[in-house]
Formats: structure tokens, C-alpha cells, sequence
């Protein structure tokens, strides 16, 4: 007679408001924490791949390394590298007679251009392999910037309609007044390199062809850009045992924009110990309220393994009813968060929020965890009461 | 064969200090087809008596057979299968299920019952059992919805459920009215008639008419 038995416990269960409650208060903290760690992982997964991988961030530089010729060596032989350069004036500051015009005010704007020897990440998904002709590629709005690195403010010029022209670029240094044409090849968003909207990227043997011409500093510095960021830290330990250390060229403060996260990471914590106050509650009344149930059961002739059953159908059930409403809190708050979030944080604008499904899963997994718990604490604590009641 | 036996039976409360003694020593032995009515004052012993007749409280000394079962020799799910098939309990709390229906009350005690293979049996002999009790017309109200004599006819039916031989009743009338009170009694005194083993704690003047027996417990013991 199990179906009827059942029957019976998802009558109890359904007619029983508080089971509603505690379903409620389980889900909405629990899809609360699980939008928070979505987002979190998003925005990890944004800026590991997309933001942190981009190329800037992919090139360091070993100051006068002892023995350059085993050093660059050593760095060919690494599969996590992509290309090693022994270059001097690697990224150079150059000015734009082409929009020299564009300003009202004496204010001449400039450009730093930097050596790449991979492939650089450009709009519309694109990934553009620079020759080593006069090409390059800049951010989609430039912000020029004055000869003393001050921003020229309300001066954003969108290059869009530059792509596939010549730009004219001129050294900064006013002695040697050599202008060359680069040719704009493609564009890239300027959220992935924060807040330099002056740095485009040309390829580092045409760079350094140029930069010969109007410098003559020996080479003191070995490049080298890595395939992925995430090689990182596995390059840097390889090196650092052979006795070298190296820097980024731009150097990438990962944390702030994580940390920022922080906040509402708290906000969840806070959330959940707010409801689990609330829940334990709630369960000491209904405790309270069972007690009678277990004398009941326990008069009528129930087995304490009949009574275990029943709390455990009930349990199944708390776990059922709360992750079907999880989904439903997941769904809605994943609509408002997609609405909040580009608005209240901005640097995450551009971030596809995902759904983490590990987080997701072991939320599921700890909803069920956790309604055994209780209808087992539930059980234990009935019985207990009603052997003082009987 | 008697329904109830028990023999010298004592029950202690408290600390090895402190002693309470509930039940001092009670000798008495209960027969089918007879009610028997247990007065006294309060804390003299007779719901005391009454749970450990109805296996839900344990002596502290002495023997206890039903049907002529040494319950001392049983295990726990023995027991609980003898308060589920051969006692049926009435209170004066009712003790209902509220997220229940009447009809809903009336089958868990035979849900667990092997006897029982379908549940539409089930259901039949509760709304049977209802019909018996007047409540043919209250099966699907919830606790809530019935009056206090209603809801005793519904504890009432329940008890029945499995047709038990023994019935505890346990001031079943303490929260009923005159009328309520008379249908009660007459009620347990029919299925006494029937056959049917019916122990009663009541201080009701108007239950000795009904009684076969009176039992008069002071401070534990049998007067």
C-alpha cells in the first residue's frame, strides 16, 4: 500500500502552507547564490578569455638578460610561447598629423604603437594576423591623448569609416620628423585594454624596421608573447628556475574588477544566513506542530520506520517543489540581473552572464542534502517531544 | 480469553530522589463485550493506565497481556502492530490530522495494514465507518470544518478502522456538549455490546450509567 501512503503525504504536504515557506525561503537563497556565483564565474571566464587573453596583456619583456642567444633559445623551445622577439623599441609613442586638423586647440594627438607577433583579437569575432608591412590595428573609438599623456576629453573619434585607409604617423620626436603611412587593417574594442584608447598594434619586425629609422637605442630587452594567458604563470616558474624574471609590458591588475564582485558575493552570504535563521525557525515550529503528528502516528500503530517513510516522501518532495521553484527564481533573476548589472557595473557590460553548472549542480545537490536534514531533524526531535507528551 | 491483562503493574516518574509513583501496583484483568469505566481525580493514575494498556508508555514493574500475549516478550514492531490491528485510541484533543479530510483521517490507520490489498477497499469501509458515526454527509471536510462532536466521531470512526477488539478511550467527551456527550457514550456502550472490549477514563457522572464496571483509581491504586 505504498501509492496511497504517498498519496496521502503529498496531500499533507501540499494543504501544509509552511512547506510553501520553506520551499520559498530555500529556493530564493539558494538561486540568489547561484545567480552570484554565475556571475562571478562569468565575469572570471570573461576576463580570462577575453579581456585578460587579449594580446597586451600576453607579451613580457626580460630586462638584459645575461646570455641572450641561449635565453631566446630557451624561449623558442616553449610551446606555450608564440613568438620571441629580440627588439628595441618595442612600443613607441607616435604622433597623428592625420588629425591634426581635427582639433581646434594646439593639442597634438598621438598614438603608441606596439609590436605583436601572433594574431590580434579585432571586432566581429575576428582574428587579423599583422604583416610585416605598414599595418595596423587601433581601438574602434580613439581617445587622443596630449604629447604629455593627458586625454584630450569629449575628442573620441570613431575609426570605423578609417578601416582599410592610410593613416599618416609621425615619431614624437620633433629632431627626426619622419612621417610613414600605416595602413588601418582592422579595429578592436577598447574595454579590452582598460582605459589606453591610444595603443594600436602593428607587427613587431614593421615596427621595429621604423623604429630603427627614427631611434637608434640598442637592443637591450627579449619579447615574448605567450598563446595564452593562461600559460602565465607556468612560463614565469620555467623562467624564474633559470634565473630570469619577467615583467608584462602592461602590466594587468586582475582583482579590482573580481573584487568588485565581492560586494555582492556578501549580499548573498548575508542573504543566506538571514534565511537560514529564518528556515530553522520555521522548522522548530513545525517541530512543534508535528508533535502531535508523531504521537498520532505512533498511537495509530506506525513503526518508526513507517514514520521515517513518510518524512523521507516529504523530504523528496521539499527537495522536488524547492528546485522547481530554484529554476523558476533562476530564470527571473537571470532576466534582472541582465537588465541591473550592465547598468550598476558598468566594466561588466559586455559579459554573457552564465548559468555555472557546477554551481548548479551542487546547489541541487545540497537542496536535497538539506531536505533530509530537516525532515530527519524534524523526526528525531518530534519523537523526542512526543515521548514527554505521551 | 480476556482482551487486557495485567498484572502488578507500578510506574515510577522522576529521580532516583524524587520519586512519583503513578501506579502502585495494579492487578486487573479486562474482558470482551464489557465497558469499563476508569474515574478518579486528577493524577491518580488513569491515563497512565491507560497508555501503558495501550503499549505507548512503558511499566516500570509488572506484566501486561493482551489477548493473552505477553507483551513483554514483544518487539517493538509487534507492538506497534498490536496498537495498530488490536487497540483503537479515542481522545478528548480528537488528535486529527488537519491537512486531512475526515475520510482522509479515517484511512491511515489501515494504510499500514497488510490486510487491506486495495485502497478503494480502504476507502469504502472509511466512508462506511462515517456512515456509522452520521458523518456521511462531513467525509471530505477538513478538522476545521466540523464541530467539536464531530470531530470525536471522526476520531471514533477512526479507531474502528482496523476493527480492533480493545478500545482506549480517554476522556473522550471532556470537550463535548450534553448531546454530543450522550451519542459518545452510547456509541462505545453499542460496540461493547457488539462484542468489543471498552476501556474508558471519564469523569463524567452520566458515564456510569452506561458502565459495566467502574475501576476508581486513588494515587496509583485500586480502591
Amino acid at each position: 500500500m505504498i501509492i496511497p501512503r504517498i498519496k496521502i503525504v503529498l496531500k499533507k504536504f501540499f494543504r501544509n502552507k509552511l512547506n510553501y515557506i520553506i520551499c520559498l525561503l530555500i529556493a530564493f537563497c539558494f538561486s540568489f547564490s547561484i545567480m552570484i556565483s554565475s556571475l562571478t564565474y562569468s565575469a572570471k571566464e570573461y576576463y580570462e578569455n577575453d579581456i585578460f587573453n587579449f594580446v597586451s596583456y600576453r607579451i613580457f619583456s626580460i630586462s638584459n638578460p645575461q646570455n641572450k642567444e641561449s635565453l631566446i633559445k630557451t624561449l623558442n623551445n616553449m610551446p606555450e610561447i608564440e613568438s620571441v622577439f629580440d627588439s628595441y623599441g618595442y612600443m613607441s609613442p607616435w604622433e597623428l598629423p592625420s588629425f591634426y586638423n581635427y582639433f581646434s586647440d594646439t593639442k597634438t594627438p598621438s598614438i603608441w604603437l606596439l609590436g605583436i607577433g601572433g594574431s590580434i583579437d579585432a571586432n566581429n569575432n575576428q582574428k587579423i594576423n599583422l604583416t610585416n608591412k605598414l599595418e595596423m590595428v587601433c581601438p574602434s573609438m580613439y581617445i587622443p591623448y596630449t604629447q604629455n599623456g593627458v586625454p584630450i576629453k569629449d575628442k573620441e573619434i570613431d575609426l570605423t569609416s578609417y578601416v582599410g585607409k592610410t593613416l599618416t604617423i609621425k615619431y614624437i620626436d620633433s629632431n627626426n620628423p619622419k612621417e610613414y603611412e600605416v595602413k588601418l587593417v582592422g579595429l578592436y574594442d577598447n574595454d579590452k585594454i582598460g582605459k589606453n584608447y591610444d595603443m594600436c598594434y602593428m607587427n613587431y619586425q614593421a615596427l621595429e624596421k621604423i623604429n630603427k629609422e627614427v631611434l637608434n637605442l640598442p637592443k637591450t630587452n627579449i619579447y615574448y608573447e605567450l598563446k595564452n594567458i593562461i600559460y602565465e604563470e607556468s612560463v614565469t616558474n620555467k623562467l624564474q628556475n633559470i634565473g630570469y624574471y619577467p615583467d608584462p609590458v602592461i602590466f594587468l591588475n586582475r582583482m579590482p574588477a573580481i573584487d568588485s564582485l565581492n560586494m555582492l558575493v556578501y549580499i548573498s552570504y548575508g542573504i543566506f544566513g538571514v534565511v537560514a535563521i529564518i528556515i530553522l525557525a520555521l522548522v522548530y515550529y513545525k517541530i512543534l506542530k508535528d508533535k502531535e503528528n508523531n504521537m498520532l502516528n505512533k498511537l495509530l500503530g506506525y513503526s518508526n520506520k513507517n514514520s521515517l517513510f513518510n518524512y523521507v516522501i516529504d523530504a523528496l518532495l521539499l527537495f522536488i517543489f524547492s528546485i522547481i521553484l530554484l529554476f523558476v527564481f533562476v530564470f527571473l533573476l537571470l532576466k534582472i540581473f541582465k537588465v541591473i548589472i550592465p547598468k550598476y557595473y558598468t566594466s561588466f557590460k559586455n559579459i554573457p552572464l552564465l548559468i555555472s553548472y557546477s554551481s548548479l549542480i551542487k546547489t541541487i545537490c545540497l537542496i536535497f542534502i538539506l531536505s533530509l536534514l530537516l525532515n530527519i531533524i524534524i523526526f528525531i526531535f518530534g519523537q523526542k517531544r512526543e515521548k514527554h507528551n505521551v | 480469553m480476556s482482551a487486557i491483562k495485567i498484572k502488578n503493574i507500578s510506574k515510577e516518574y522522576g529521580t532516583k530522589n524524587k520519586k512519583v509513583h503513578a501506579l502502585d501496583n495494579i492487578t486487573k484483568e479486562f474482558q470482551y463485550g464489557k465497558f469499563y469505566l476508569i474515574t478518579g481525580h486528577s493524577g491518580s493514575g488513569k491515563t497512565t493506565l491507560l497508555k501503558i494498556m495501550g503499549l505507548v508508555d512503558n511499566e516500570t514493574k509488572g506484566e501486561i497481556f493482551i489477548k493473552d500475549k505477553d507483551v513483554a516478550k514483544l518487539s517493538v514492531k509487534e507492538k506497534a502492530e498490536i496498537r495498530n490491528k488490536e487497540i483503537g485510541f479515542i481522545f478528548q484533543e480528537f488528535y486529527l490530522d488537519k491537512y486531512l479530510t475526515a475520510l482522509e483521517n479515517v484511512t491511515i490507520p489501515m494504510l499500514i495494514n497488510k490486510k487491506y490489498k486495495d485502497y478503494s477497499e480502504i476507502k469504502k469501509r472509511s466512508t462506511d465507518l462515517l456512515k456509522q458515526v452520521g458523518l456521511e454527509s462531513r467525509i471530505k471536510h477538513f478538522p476545521k470544518e466540523l464541530s467539536g462532536g464531530e470531530q470525536e466521531r471522526v476520531a471514533i470512526a477512526r479507531a474502528l478502522a482496523n476493527n480492533p477488539d480493545i478500545i482506549l478511550a480517554d476522556e473522550p467527551t471532556g470537550n463535548l456538549d450534553i448531546a454530543n456527550e450522550e451519542y459518545v457514550f452510547e456509541y462505545l456502550k453499542k460496540l461493547s455490546e457488539e462484542g468489543k472490549c471498552i476501556i474508558m477514563v471519564s469523569h463524567s457522572k452520566d458515564a456510569l450509567k452506561y458502565a459495566d464496571e467502574v475501576i476508581e483509581l486513588k494515587e496509583g491504586k485500586l480502591l
